[in-house]
């Protein structure tokens, strides 16, 4: 990471505004304080000595959730006597057989893979910060993380199920089984740890504890 | 907040604040700028394509539905006015938004951007900016409701004699939704403002 002058210990002071990108000075603030960007009033961080630890157990929690989600199936139901069930195994199936093998990829990556890629990122970066482990990969996870986080679209799968219901509501019995509220559960939790991680704040604590 | 123009530049991997002369961050390494010009064009590209995708999305049926020895073919637009009509207009609504309202609207924010960014001036309030930006990636990826409706609508409604089946419109769809996402993703933000205002007591 190479040496650290005086300007950048300056430059550790600073912190851009998400939505305005407005450069503002890192106030000293107690536990639970919010920063606030002095343009537009936007979030700029919260000082949570727990944020790690918090972090940690939401990601564990959130992996678990998406092993229900990922097993079970969702909703189920029955249209002229025969019984049809929604698993994302299932979906990728159905697709890949009727030879719709874009949206498949499609469901693969952004509902499948991405919230379990990033789950276990999130769980690995926690992890490693909490027990502060001399490693050299700390900085290639949170590259990872900051680069895949926009491509989860589990809450867009979410809406998409209840729309979809909604359609057959007249044709069919629904059933909703258990994983649809696993699913639901992920989805807050993957929201709630969107807004607990701050990547400025996590790059800093990786330099400062995990840098060999 | 003064605006003494120091020289700032965001790296975009770590949020940390560098000196705009450095070429690495010096914090996780990462080679600052980029060239502004090149990725403009590549964002241009992404959005054009993206544009001509959603022609097609419109044009081709979404939805195939097989009953019997029926089939009928449905497009976006007529999907939506088949829920209005069938009495569930919430829904209608919903599905008016994701693929209709949301795509036409990031088209027209990003095409917005990408033609003024080049013509801001430093003293130019840059706010409304920074707000298309924010919007377009905030409700880009929600158009892709309309594609995973139909994924799962193919996997539930599936039996002997009733088959829904994905049209060529939602392998164009979500073709459309990707570029778009790409091409926001390719836009630099910091173009917006290249010389980011200073923070007060840098000292």
């Amino acid at each position: 990471m190479g040496m650290r002058s005086l300007t950048n210990a300056q430059l550790d002071e600073l912190i851009a505004c998400h939505n305005c990108h407005t450069i503002n000075k890192k106030p000293v603030m107690q536990d639970k304080h919010y920063a606030h960007c002095a343009n537009c009033q936007g979030l700029l961080y919260q000082a949570n000595k727990n944020t790690l630890s918090q972090g940690l157990a939401l990601s564990v929690s959130a992996l678990l959730m998406l092993i229900v989600v990922n097993v079970f199936p969702i909703v189920s139901i029955e249209i002229l006597g025969e019984t049809q069930f929604l698993s994302l195994f299932q979906l990728v199936f159905v697709l890949t057989s009727q030879a719709f093998y874009l949206i498949a990829v499609f469901a693969i990556i952004f509902v499948i893979l991405m919230p379990i890629v990033i789950a276990l990122l999130e769980i690995w970066i926690f992890s490693g910060l909490l027990l502060q482990t001399k490693s050299t990969e700390m900085p290639l996870l949170l590259t990872l993380l900051r680069s895949l986080k926009p491509w989860n679209m589990s809450a867009i799968f979410l809406v998409s199920i209840l729309i979809a219901l909604v359609k057959l509501l007249g044709y069919a019995n629904i059933d909703i089984h258990e994983a649809l509220f696993s699913l639901f559960i992920y989805v807050v939790l993957s929201l709630y740890l969107i807004h607990l991680t701050n990547f400025n704040y996590l790059w800093q604590y990786a330099e400062q504890h995990c840098v060999k | 907040m003064s605006n003494n123009e120091a020289n700032l530049l965001v790296c975009l991997n770590c949020d940390s604040i560098n000196l705009q002369q450095s070429y690495q961050c010096y914090r996780c390494d990462k080679q600052l700028t980029q060239d502004g010009n090149k990725r403009l064009e590549i964002s241009w590209a992404l959005l054009m394509t993206a544009i001509i995708a959603y022609c097609f999305a419109n044009i081709y049926p979404i939805l195939i539905t097989q009953q019997f020895n029926d089939t009928i073919s449905n497009t976006i637009i007529g999907g939506i006015f088949a829920l209005w009509h069938n009495g569930s207009q919430p829904i209608a609504v919903i599905v008016f938004v994701a693929s209709i309202f949301i795509p036409i609207v990031k088209f027209t924010l990003l095409f917005y951007l990408l033609i003024t960014v080049k013509k801001l001036s430093k003293d130019d309030n840059k706010d409304k900016h920074y707000l298309f930006y924010n919007m377009a990636k905030l409700v880009g990826p929600w158009s892709m409701i309309d594609v995973f409706v139909v994924a799962i609508l193919s996997t539930l409604v599936n039996v002997t004699n009733v088959q829904i089946l994905p049209g060529l419109g939602a392998n164009a769809f979500a073709v459309s939704v990707l570029l778009m996402l790409l091409s926001a993703q390719a836009f630099d933000v910091r173009l917006i403002n290249y010389l980011p205002k200073a923070a007060e007591q840098l000292k």
